[in-house]
Parts: C-alpha cells; sequence; structure tokens
C-alpha cells in the first residue's frame, strides 16, 4: 500500500510538472503563440477582397537640386579596435582538407580589422531603388545606372576572393575558378544557382532583379566557404576599403535620401552608432541623409563592437 | 494535489487508484479544453527567433522600458501577421484561396479541391474522402505543412517542411518549383529509401490530385509567412505592418503564385542518349569523370561512391536557422542549437551524400530520373547542378557526358570497389 502510495503521488507530481511545462510556454526567446485575432484577420479578408484598406498614399516628392557625394569611414573606437584583429581560422573538412590547407588553415575573412580599427568591408548603399519616382533623369545620375561593366568574383586557394561584392543587376557577373579542386557555387538570391565549377571553369551569371540586402554566395564541396553580393539597380552603393573609407558620388541633391549601412559581422544592418561625435540609432530603414547640391557630405563613423563577432 | 493523494488512501486496492488518478488528470484536461480545440496553424518559430529573437527575448534596448516596449511592439506586429495570414489562407479546417482572376491564384490552387485534403478526416455526403491530408499526412508533416508531425523526431531524415517552398525531386532547376507531375511521383511512387510510402495502393487519382494542390497550398503558405516575417525586420517595432492588397496580395502572394505558374515552363527538357546506357565505354568512361574534378562527384560521395566524401554540411531547411557548420565560437554554436531544438524539437543533423552503392535513388531509378538529378542538382541539398561547357571543348561536361555519368552510377551497385587478387595456384596435382 506504501508503494502505491508513493506510485501515485510520483505520477501525480509528474502530471503537475508536465502541465507547469506547458503553462511556461516553449522556445527561448519567444512568446508562446497566440490565438488569431479573428476579427482583424476578417477585417483584412474583406479588404483584400475590394482592393482597400491600402496605405495613405504617397507624398509627392520634391525633385532634386543637383548632384553631391557622400564619403566617409568606418572603425570600432580604439578599445575596440584588437579584440577582432586575429581571424580565426575555418572548420576545414572533407576530402580537399589537404589542398585547402596546405598554405595553412583558411582563415575567416568575415571581419577585416587593421591595426587601427578601420572596418573593411562595411556595405552602404542607398534603400530607396528609386523606381517610383517621376522623374528618374533627376534621381538616377547617368553614371549610378545600366552599368554593363561584368563584375568578376574568383575563388582560389579554397576561399572566395572577395568576401563582399557589389553590383549593379545589369552587370554581368563571371564567376571563375582559379583553383586546383572543383568547387560548386551557390548564390542564394532570388534567381538561385548552384552550379558545379571544375577547375578554370567560367559561369556569366545574370541577376534578374535587385535585392535588399547583401545575400549569401557559399560551396558545399568546402562548407566554410562564405560571401556576400549585393545586387541593386542603381549605382549608389560602396564598400570600405582596406582603410574603412568609402565614397558615394553623383547622389540626388537637396532630397532627403535613407541610406543603408550592413556588415556580414555585424549579422546584417547596423543601428547603434557615433556618427562625426554624436551618438545616434539608425532606424531599420536606414538613416536619412539630405546632400547639398556639388557637396560632399562626410560621415566619420564609429560602431559599437557588440553586435560583431568573427 | 492533496485530492489526488487523498483518493488513494481511500482506496483499499493500489492499482484503482492509479486508474482514479489517470481518469481524474484525463477528466480535467477535457474540462481544461485540451482535448480537441480547432486545429491551427503554427507560426513560423524558428525563423520568427531568426529575425527578431533578440528584440522578442527584451534585449532590443540597453534601457529597460524601452526594451518592453519593443519587445511589445513586436508581438502585436505578429499577430497582425498571424490576421493577415488567416485572412488570406484561412485555417487549416477552413482554408481559403484569393479569388484573385488575374493573379491566377486559382490556376495553382484549385479551390474546388481543398476540402477533399484539408478539414477533418471523413466523408461528405456523397460518401467522397475529406480530410486526406490529415488521415495519410499530417503525422509526419504536421497540421502547418513544416515537418514537425508527431512522427518527425522519430525519423532519421526528417519529413519535409513545405514552407520554404524547395523541393528536392523535380524536373525543374534550383530556384523552380516542382511540376504537379514531379509531386505525384513523390506521392505516388514514395521516396525510395526514407520513410515516405508510396500511396499508389491508398489513394485515388482525384484523391492524390487533392493532396498535391493542399500541399502547394501549405508551401504558399508557408512562403508567403517568411515574407511577411522579413518584412519586419525592415520595420520599427512601433511600426504599423502594411497588410493592404497592394502588398500581401499583389506583393507577396503574387510573387509566390508566378512561381508556381511557371514551374511547367521551366522543365528541364532531357536529350536522348547516342549510346546505349549499358555499354561497357559508356560506364568506363563515366567512372572517369564521377572520379574527375570537371564532374567533381567524388568530392562529396566518395572516390568508390559509398557517400563518404564531405560530411560536414546540412541542408537548407537545417542551415535556415543557422549555418552549423560555420559557427567558429563554441559558446555561441550551444546556445544556438539550445534555441533550435527548443524551437523545433527536431536536432540539425548533418547531410550525408547519397551512398550510390546501394541501387537506392530516393527521386526514382529511371535514368530520366537521374538525368534530373545530376544535370539540375538537388535543391535544398548541397549537391549541385552539373556544370557544363559553356563554349565546345571549353572546361565543363557536355550531354553525353551526363549520360555517361548515369551509366556509371546505374553500374555501381554492381562494381566491386577493389579487384580481389587472382587465387594462388598451389598444391596442384601435378606438383610432386
Amino acid at each position: 500500500m506504501k508503494t502505491m502510495l508513493r506510485r501515485s503521488e510520483l505520477l501525480a507530481g509528474a502530471l503537475l510538472l508536465a502541465s507547469s511545462l506547458f503553462a511556461a510556454g516553449c522556445g527561448p526567446n519567444l512568446p508562446a503563440e497566440r490565438p488569431v485575432d479573428r476579427e482583424l484577420a476578417e477585417q483584412i479578408r474583406a479588404d483584400i477582397s475590394e482592393g482597400t484598406g491600402g496605405p495613405a498614399v504617397a507624398v509627392a516628392r520634391p525633385d532634386p537640386t543637383g548632384w553631391a557625394t557622400l564619403s566617409g569611414s568606418f572603425k570600432f573606437a580604439p578599445g575596440d579596435a584588437s579584440k577582432f584583429s586575429n581571424p580565426p581560422a575555418l572548420a576545414v573538412s572533407g576530402d580537399d582538407g589537404a589542398y585547402c590547407n596546405r598554405g595553412g588553415a583558411p582563415k575567416s575573412q568575415s571581419l577585416l580589422v587593421d591595426g587601427e580599427g578601420n572596418i573593411a568591408n562595411v556595405v552602404i548603399f542607398l534603400g530607396d531603388n528609386l523606381s517610383k519616382v517621376e522623374k528618374p533623369e533627376l534621381w538616377i545620375h547617368p553614371s549610378a545606372t545600366g552599368s554593363t561593366e561584368p563584375v568578376t568574383f574568383d575563388q582560389k586557394a579554397c576561399v572566395f576572393l572577395s568576401p563582399i561584392t557589389t553590383m549593379q543587376v545589369s552587370q554581368p557577373l563571371h564567376i571563375l575558378n582559379s583553383d586546383g579542386v572543383g568547387h560548386n557555387t551557390k548564390l542564394e538570391n532570388a534567381n538561385p544557382m548552384s552550379e558545379i565549377l571544375p577547375p578554370g571553369g567560367k559561369i556569366t551569371y545574370e541577376h534578374r532583379k535587385e535585392e535588399r540586402q547583401p545575400y549569401a554566395v557559399s560551396c558545399n564541396i568546402h562548407p566554410w566557404m562564405k560571401a556576400y553580393i549585393l545586387v541593386r539597380n542603381n549605382g549608389y552603393f560602396a564598400q570600405t576599403d582596406e582603410q574603412g573609407k568609402f565614397k558615394i558620388e553623383n547622389l540626388p541633391a537637396g532630397v532627403d535620401l535613407t541610406m543603408k549601412v550592413w556588415h556580414e559581422a555585424a549579422g546584417g544592418f547596423l543601428t547603434d552608432v557615433t556618427v562625426n561625435g554624436e551618438t545616434k540609432k539608425w532606424p531599420k530603414k536606414g538613416f536619412p541623409v539630405k546632400l547639398t547640391a556639388d557637396g560632399e557630405m562626410k560621415l566619420d563613423v564609429v560602431l559599437d563592437a557588440g553586435p560583431f563577432s568573427n | 494535489m492533496n485530492r489526488l493523494a487523498n483518493t488513494c488512501r481511500t482506496t483499499s486496492n493500489g492499482w484503482p487508484a492509479v486508474w482514479a488518478v489517470a481518469v481524474l488528470a484525463s477528466v480535467g484536461m477535457l474540462v481544461a479544453g485540451c482535448g480537441s480545440p480547432d486545429a491551427q496553424f503554427k507560426s513560423n518559430r524558428a525563423f520568427i527567433a531568426k529575425s527578431l529573437g533578440e528584440e522578442l527575448a527584451g534585449e532590443g534596448s540597453d534601457d529597460a522600458s524601452e526594451a518592453r516596449a519593443i519587445r511589445q511592439g513586436r508581438i502585436e506586429q505578429l499577430d497582425t501577421v498571424n490576421a493577415a495570414l488567416a485572412a488570406m489562407f484561412g485555417q487549416p479546417d477552413d482554408p481559403f484561396v484569393v479569388p484573385d482572376a488575374e493573379l491566377g491564384v486559382t490556376d495553382v490552387i484549385d479551390d474546388a479541391l481543398l476540402p477533399t485534403a484539408a478539414g477533418a478526416v471523413g466523408r461528405d455526403e456523397n460518401g467522397y474522402a475529406r480530410g486526406l491530408y490529415r488521415q495519410h499526412c499530417v503525422h509526419c508533416h504536421g497540421v502547418t505543412g513544416d515537418g514537425d508531425g508527431p512522427t518527425a523526431p522519430l525519423l532519421k531524415r526528417y519529413p519535409r517542411d513545405f514552407r520554404m517552398g524547395k523541393f528536392k525531386f523535380k524536373r525543374t532547376p534550383l530556384g523552380a518549383k516542382p511540376t504537379d507531375e514531379d509531386l505525384h511521383k513523390v506521392i505516388y511512387d514514395g521516396v525510395a529509401g526514407t520513410a515516405m510510402p508510396s500511396f499508389k495502393a491508398l489513394l485515388a487519382e482525384d484523391e492524390i490530385d487533392a493532396i498535391i494542390n493542399y500541399v502547394k497550398y501549405l508551401s504558399i503558405r508557408g512562403e508567403v509567412e517568411r515574407k511577411l516575417i522579413t518584412e519586419l525586420t525592415f520595420l520599427e517595432a512601433n511600426e504599423e505592418v502594411d497588410v493592404s492588397k497592394d502588398m500581401l496580395v499583389d506583393t507577396f502572394l503574387a510573387d509566390v503564385v508566378a512561381k508556381w505558374q511557371q514551374a511547367e515552363e521551366s522543365a528541364t527538357p532531357v536529350p536522348a542518349p547516342s549510346g546505349s546506357i549499358t555499354d561497357q565505354a559508356a560506364i568506363e568512361r563515366g567512372k572517369v569523370l564521377f572520379q574527375g574534378k570537371t564532374a567533381n562527384c567524388f568530392s562529396c560521395h566518395g572516390v568508390t561512391g559509398l557517400g563518404d566524401g564531405q560530411l560536414g554540411d546540412y541542408d537548407d531547411w537545417t542551415k535556415d536557422f543557422a549555418d552549423w557548420g560555420n559557427i567558429l565560437d563554441a559558446d555561441e554554436k550551444a546556445e544556438k542549437l539550445e534555441q533550435y531544438i527548443e524551437l523545433t524539437g527536431l536536432p540539425p543533423r548533418n547531410i550525408q551524400p547519397r551512398n550510390l552503392r546501394q541501387g537506392v535513388y530516393r527521386g526514382g531509378r529511371r535514368p530520366v530520373d537521374l538525368y534530373w538529378r545530376i544535370r539540375n542538382g538537388i535543391e535544398g541539398t548541397p549537391m549541385p547542378a552539373a556544370g557544363m561547357q559553356q563554349s565546345p571543348g571549353g572546361p565543363g561536361l557536355t550531354e553525353d557526358d551526363i549520360w555517361d555519368l548515369i551509366a556509371y552510377v546505374k553500374h555501381l551497385p554492381y562494381e566491386t570497389i577493389s579487384r580481389p587478387p587472382e587465387a594462388v595456384v598451389e598444391n596442384l596435382r601435378e606438383n610432386p
């Protein structure tokens, strides 16, 4: 009898424990699944069936007054500069290991910082694709559109030679394999591709449409290989050089623009920044700038090292 | 708890006490409403966590009250996303398709066929089947089509999650949707070597069609959900989600539906081989290609075809949350793993290149099936498309090379890995 008692108490205890686990919800960080707001759902269904309920009519935008330049630099605060100076070795696996490791294990290229904390490969671009402006000729300078200059994307010693590539949709992408082993190049965008590239091989790839942020390029034969490509309708983009510097010319002046800043090692868009000595939180849509015709705006940006990891 | 204990004490025999507890517990559960609530689609929690996890964890700001406001804002936005999905697709018992003739949603999803596959299992007034998806598919693929049904954790290869819109076994290239015929083959023949059975003996043709239709519905719903969640990452937590027709139907839904509409026309044509694929010379040529750097089969499938080359990669469904092989920081990896298992219940597993010596072909054993696998690659997996010659004689493969590879792959199960040495002739009678 005593044993039975204990057994049933155990059972009851287990039930209680199980139910309290359920009540606590599951999944880290996430609130428990919530019921559907049926009223709202019905409203939305009525709206989409009748084609109503759209956003307010877009406010007419004033015309740009000329062209201007945006330039500047990205760096870490002096104390943070040394944190990322030694990129880790990548996790090499598979049968090509001996070939890929012959010059030492390939190192992560996701965050390249020089001795002074200057950050390479920060991507800065115009958030608006300017497809809805009334007078495109006033918004998009001839030098920032329709380029057909091929962009080369190469790989050697089992790493991609350019961790970040920025280009226009109209530019062909020449994917090369200058390595002694075969690779497959996988583009994870709206028009995806994953194709074997034998040593000395070349693929000419055309993008069909722009992307809202850089997309990943990888190689499945060597899963540690990683790069990103930003493809936009216009040429209003730049990536920082080894000194952390960038320059975008011929942006439309006298109008409100939003610029976006992205870095692989921060996991996406950057928001916590110090610009020209002033601490700011940039909106997710991008930060606003208004340029003066024929002028040059300089942004010297110090980034919070918090979101970064290499 | 006390009452439960009392029940036990007043019962003279121990076993009825246990029964009493069980009955009480189940009655309690029924009263609490856990018995059989209306079926609901689940949110894509892993994708939400990946996209907005930090803010939902209350880490959106260093200021505690601001972080709480951000969290609350995100929760409200996600409520709007759920309502928008319910508006566009209904619920499992009551599916809906936006009747937009211009967009042609109903060309891709036949709403007349939906009730046959959707909803509770049963028969209509004419005796026709209802709820076939829940009868045959749901225990592996889940109500939401997220590949997370009750049996999923027990399977070595997890059931397909339809919500990324990626399908492996199809005649169309990467990025294109499968044709109806492709989906039909998977359901009709099953997927050899996996838990996906053949339904040819269980379902009539029109019933298979209804399930194909429902799989497309679940997949389109899942892709639209991903787009809506991605959209939130471009919004501040206090901004309103745009749920206009312009956004939901003409942008998100149109984008996904268009790809399904293009499936038939994007099928890869299959040129006839110029010789027999059982020809010894074709097999020999295929072997050289298999082990060479132009086709590169060996780098994942191994030189002997045992599937022992690159074993460190994951499929796209697993990598959707994190690139497991490439998180170099051990603490970060442990934390991500814990999150992922809590969110999905399915520990990430490496993808294994197929062992080609078993003669089991997931996507079908016909030469044409192998042609599409090699020529187009297998979507969602590391298997890439063949690199074809861009100009005659340049680097890459020709169509005949592909057929030679098929010849060799079909031959591999019958090829010995190493030729055994000739027996040494000993103790012959004529020897003294």
